[in-house]
């Protein structure tokens, strides 16, 4: 009987063993998640005017569209280059001039990199250093130079903004010169 | 000459009142451990001493087991002293009871339903007492998966593992053609692991054409407990089955990302994995054969 028992419990542990994938919980490529400050206030902010697009994209398609409301956006990388830039448009009737685009550039290095069975395997970048124009953006952080399939906000795009109390929604939606 | 007279019948009478005090017994009530046993040692050696009596009044003989059996000379009735009765050995069998030698088919029965990976393996122990059977375990492990619905095939050559450990037979004193055992180990494996074929779909920047990860060297260590039950099919082959825990211990940590295959080990992820073994029992002299002690000499009669 003793026996018998036993090979019940190794029996139920057999099937339980089969039901162990929890499959991928994070992304499934390395791509750097950016996120919107206010540089004034130091906290987030959503932009709805913002056009985002690679330089050198093919067809210079659009990453972001004027008019999508946006706090936060995933930058991909060009896993076959070693420097990737994205300039960041202004749509606000009173921003709205190329003169005032700003540019946001990369250099890195990539490697392959198997994140697990369920994740795959992809690019992961190690940012060596990285540059911006300062028209709107104020300043840049990078809060971790390894971009993994991690899906965390790992750079953060400080932009100068007026006074919450005096802004004028018509003119930039909060961002100012 | 009355104050006198006065005194000394005072005095007397003080004299009268305290010396009986002072003359009787004091008696402390004892309770210790030793009065609280004195009516079992009491009782204990009364029935030692019936026992010595009826054993002087009669004549014995051994059964076939070696047992003594005492027949009263005067009622003729036939008994045992079961304080003479042989104490049942720790050990029913003997320090070295047999070498076990076994194979692990669970790995290529899986791999022949379709399993990318695994290998086979096997391992030799020594029964000790039917109770103790230190073990040592050598397999070989692969792995070719290209999984469902991924962008990568994995590949792991074959590379070899071993195993040092214990098992523990719960049914020690019993028929050792059936055991019931939890064991200890020991893992180790030094291996290679490459990731091929990897493609992405087109993103933002368009399409990127596939690459590999090349292969990295591994090694990794960890411990396994396990349950396990085996029963003998004919002659000296057995079967046995179980199931294991085991958790990584130490690992080495390549650039490139984790091993998914870990040969002897198993996927990562998964902490359970199972065991079927045929195993080939080869026994020392005498060393499956449960050991009976004679009976002790016949203690003499208490006059």
């Amino acid at each position: 009987m003793c026996i018998v028992h036993c090979a019940l419990c190794i029996g139920v542990a057999v099937a339980l063993s089969s039901c162990n994938t929890q499959g991928c919980t994070d992304n499934r490529s390395a791509i750097p998640l950016a996120e919107f400050y206010s540089y004034s206030a130091n906290q987030a902010i959503t932009l709805d005017s913002v056009q985002i697009h690679g330089i050198g994209a093919p067809g210079d398609s659009l990453l972001i569209g004027a008019g999508e409301r946006v706090s936060q956006v995933y930058l991909p990388m060009r896993s076959d280059f070693t420097s990737t830039a994205w300039c960041l448009s202004y749509r606000w009737k009173a921003l709205d001039y190329d003169a005032l685009n700003d540019t946001l550039t990369f250099n890195y290095t990539s490697e392959p990199w198997f994140a697990g069975s369920e994740c795959g395997a992809m690019y992961r970048y190690h940012i060596d250093s990285f540059s911006y124009t300062r028209h709107l953006i104020d300043s840049v952080a990078v809060m971790d130079s390894l971009i993994t399939n991690v899906d965390k906000a790992q750079i953060r795009v400080y932009f100068r903004t007026a006074d919450p109390d005096t802004t004028d929604q018509t003119r930039g939606g909060g961002l100012s010169l | 000459m009355r104050r006198s007279l006065l005194l000394a019948i005072l005095a007397m009478l003080v004299i009268g009142a305290v010396v009986p005090v002072l003359g009787q017994r004091r008696i402390t009530p004892v309770n210790n451990a030793a009065t609280r046993t004195q009516s079992q040692n009491d009782a204990a050696g009364d029935s030692a001493r019936a026992l010595e009596r009826r054993r002087a009044r009669s004549t014995h003989y051994h059964d076939d087991n070696g047992n003594i059996v005492f027949i009263d000379t005067v009622t003729g009735v036939e008994w045992r002293d079961s304080t003479l009765l042989p104490k049942a050995p720790p050990m029913k069998y003997p320090l070295l009871s047999a070498i076990n030698i076994g194979v692990n088919v669970w790995d290529p029965a899986m791999r022949a339903f379709g399993q990318k990976y695994g290998g086979a393996d096997a391992f030799v122990n020594v029964s000790l007492h039917n109770r103790y059977m230190p073990t040592f375990e050598f397999g070989m492990g692969t792995a070719n998966d290209t999984p469902d619905e991924q962008n990568y095939t994995y590949k792991s050559p074959l590379a070899p593992y071993f195993k040092l450990g214990c098992d523990y037979n719960f049914l020690y004193n019993s028929n050792p053609d059936y055991q019931f055992y939890a064991g200890v180990r020991y893992g180790f494996s030094a291996f290679k692991f490459s990731v091929e074929d990897i493609t992405q779909a087109p993103d933002y920047w368009g399409s990127q054409p596939p690459f590999s990860i090349p292969s990295a060297s591994v090694t990794a260590g960890w411990f396994e407990i396990g349950l396990g039950l085996r029963v003998k099919i004919a002659g000296n082959i057995s079967a046995g089955w179980g199931v294991k825990y085991h958790s990584i211990l130490h690992r080495s940590h390549p650039a490139t990302g984790d091993a998914w295959y870990i040969p002897g080990y198993g996927t990562e992820g998964s902490s359970l994995s199972c065991s079927f073994n045929i195993v080939y029992t080869l026994p020392f002299p005498g060393g499956l054969t449960p050991i009976i002690r004679k009976t002790d000499p016949l203690p003499e009669a208490a006059d």
